[in-house]
């Protein structure tokens, strides 16, 4: 009997090395920004464990830091964003999926395997590139933030209700920030034309 | 890290790649790199077609999946 058992469990460890492979992750997370930074190293923290519980082995945690986001992901306009690099067994890689769609502090994330020649760069060099590479650029962010910020007022105008008195006030600010909404479609119109003369040249 | 340039704008020579990402000896295109994804997305922020910007086909295979994967973690917006 004693000798069945240990045979079993000794071909039970075989097919399990089998099955579990190892490969290298990357984990980038953004997390919510109206968490304290106790709270979001909790979160860092537990992910950290969650990889090593299960027999992985992490190669770099790079914290970015507060970051603003392209577009609303639900109602947030900002999020920290970490990435982490790490190896962990092939067939615990849904379960991590699992686990992150469950975390609450957790806005979005993207679990990816690496190819095998690569090289974490850290985000402080990559922003260094930025910076150098396209200064223009931040023009046209620059008149993002407005447009949105102007929507946003107009819509806190439009969705106060307020006494009669008023009303002559809202509308004289409300034809002002319409004139400036007037205004910036023809600078984007602009930049597009721009965009088009210089680049158009370039590009043949 | 050395400094690479990302340029849309090399002249077609026949017989000659003029590949960015050949020419600097890159493999793969980092989703997390955005001066290397920037030069190769429009004003309203679609994807420029190879046939402007000159990219052989594996590595445009490549930037379109990092440019996409940059859209879904809100790095790059899908639209202007
Ligand atoms: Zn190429």
């Amino acid at each position: 009997m004693t000798t069945d058992t240990t045979a079993t469990k000794a071909k039970e460890e075989t097919v399990e090395e089998l099955s579990s492979a190892i490969g290298s992750y990357e984990l980038m997370v953004i997390i919510n920004p109206e968490l304290r930074e106790a709270d979001l190293k909790k979160e860092t923290d537990a992910i950290e464990k969650w990889v090593e519980k299960n027999k992985g082995k992490i190669s770099v945690s790079d914290l970015w830091g507060k970051r603003n986001l392209a577009y609303r992901i639900k109602q947030h306009l900002e999020g920290y964003y970490a990435v982490f690099n790490f190896a962990l067994p092939t067939d615990r890689a849904p379960a991590m999926n699992k686990m992150l769609r469950l975390e609450k502090g957790i806005i979005r994330y993207l679990l990816l395997t690496l190819p095998k020649d690569y090289v974490y760069v850290s985000y402080k060099e990559i922003k260094k590139e930025i910076g150098k590479a396209e200064p223009e650029k931040k023009v046209a962010e620059v008149v993002i933030e407005k447009k949105i910020k102007t929507a946003v007022e107009t819509r806190h105008v439009a969705s106060e209700p307020k006494p009669k008195e008023e009303p002559k006030k809202e509308t004289a600010a409300e034809e002002k920030k319409k004139e400036e909404k007037s205004a910036e479609p023809v600078d984007k119109d602009l930049d597009a034309k721009l965009d088009k003369i210089l680049g158009g040249n370039l590009d043949f | 890290m050395k400094r690479t340039i990302f340029s849309t704008a090399q002249k077609h020579v026949p017989g000659k790649r003029r590949c960015t990402f050949c020419t600097n000896q890159m493999k793969h295109v980092d989703y997390k790199d955005m001066s290397a994804i920037r030069p190769f997305v429009d004003f309203m922020k679609r994807i420029k077609s190879s046939y402007y910007t000159g990219v052989c086909l594996n590595h445009q295979k490549e930037l379109s999946r990092a440019i996409k994967r940059a859209r879904f973690m809100a790095t790059l917006p899908y639209v202007q």
